[in-house]
């Protein structure tokens, strides 16, 4: 999978969140906050291919996790970067 | 050259048929057209007897949208961005020309835009004139921190309160039910007022030329005390927003024009960044009644 292209991480009123394209009549824009671990991994993965393992591999080398906790965050991870719709494929 | 001051920046439209542009434009400019050249630098000089051509590259991104009857569509190029609007009834297209600035152009240089706005026999009708001179001063004014809001806005104890929403909630209607219930209340503007975050980080708001259906051309401005987003509802309750809520409110209620790409994204989250950590946002779910007005009064003016 893939974080889909055109999506950036903006910094804005202290908050890291990214913000989808205008569309027209919408009345809220969605709005997806980032604390900074989301934000390290996803400057780690943008452009490049990754699954969930790529993901726990990143964790367990930058935080003090066992693998299997990595893992099992990582899964949360991308489900929730998949609920947002950023990730393809 | 006719010179127009919105927001505390003049402009200049510049055109061989001045006298019927003048005419045409009136109504609603009148009250923010000054005699004279200003000392400092315009925004913008626009120069609308054309010719508009299209570059020959393909463009990056094409944005097609409707202004009630007539359509839009935004293309933005590597070297410009340009907005036409094709007028339905009559079947004419105009255009906007906005170039792309070299980076690290200084602020204070004026744009210059190009239109076809006279050189198709007669003026633009005023709806479209008025789309196309929003978009140039919200492409210009990104660099100098200002926003045109989609908004109703209302004016109470020498301060602004912007009222959002989508088309048919009713900003207009809220408004009403300010100036008819609560002693005091005067109207701003009632579609697209402008904001400027001043290098202090001050926030103004200001009336503009773009009133929507109300007859409301005010040249004048006042501190913004909130933003609070209007939606149809069973009961009246208001809302504080915390800075990401209130992003998903005040964005959608932005030029769309200015969200397809990152070359004008970028500075308009910059400055609702300004904007949003100095102005209290609310949402507001509310009847059409006066006890919506005194709901959202108490909130936005309750003492702190």
């Amino acid at each position: 999978m893939k974080i889909k292209d055109g999506y950036k991480i903006r910094d804005i009123a202290g908050e890291h969140v990214i913000v989808s394209i205008g569309r027209l009549n919408v009345n809220l824009t969605k709005v997806i906050s980032l604390n900074d671990t989301s934000v390290w991994l996803w400057e780690q993965l943008a452009g490049r291919d990754f699954d969930a393992d790529t993901v726990a591999g990143l964790l367990t080398e930058h935080y003090e996790v066992t693998p299997e906790t990595a893992l099992a965050d990582a899964k949360i991870w991308i489900d929730q970067l998949r609920g947002a719709g950023l990730l393809e494929a | 050259m006719i010179y127009i001051t919105v927001a505390g920046q003049t402009f200049g439209i510049e055109t061989k048929k001045q006298e019927a542009m003048l005419a045409r434009m009136a109504r609603n400019y009148g009250a923010f057209m000054q005699p004279d050249a200003p000392s400092g630098n315009l925004l913008f000089t626009a120069s609308i007897d054309g010719p508009v051509a299209l570059p020959e590259d393909k463009p990056l991104v094409t944005f097609r949208y409707d202004l009630t009857e007539d359509s839009a569509v935004l293309r933005i190029y590597p070297s410009c961005r340009i907005l036409s609007i094709r007028h339905a009834s009559s079947g004419r297209v105009f255009s906007m020309v906005c170039p792309v600035r070299l980076p690290g152009t200084e602020a204070d240089i004026p744009y210059t835009f190009t239109a076809d706005l006279t050189t198709q026999g007669i003026a633009p009708p005023g709806h479209i004139l008025d789309h196309l001179l929003i978009f140039a001063l919200s492409v210009a004014g990104l660099g100098r921190g200002i926003l045109l809001i989609h908004a109703s806005t209302v004016v109470y104890r020498g301060r602004a309160v912007m009222f959002l929403g989508e088309s048919g909630t009713g900003k207009s209607t809220h408004s009403r039910m300010w100036l008819e219930n609560i002693a005091g209340t005067s109207l701003l503007n009632d579609d697209a007022p402008a904001v400027r975050i001043a290098p202090d980080g001050s926030v103004t708001a200001y009336g503009t030329p773009w009133s929507g259906k109300t007859p409301c051309y005010r040249a004048e401005s006042y501190p913004l005390a909130a933003l609070v987003r209007i939606r149809r509802a069973p009961c009246n309750r208001i809302t504080a927003q915390d800075t990401l809520r209130a992003l998903g409110a005040v964005l959608p209620s932005c030029l769309p024009t200015l969200q397809q790409d990152d070359a004008t994204l970028d500075p308009l989250c910059a400055a609702l960044s300004q904007l949003l950590s100095r102005t209290p946002v609310y949402i507001l779910d509310c009847l059409p009644d006066a006890d919506a007005a005194r709901v959202s009064c108490g909130a936005v003016f309750a003492k702190r």
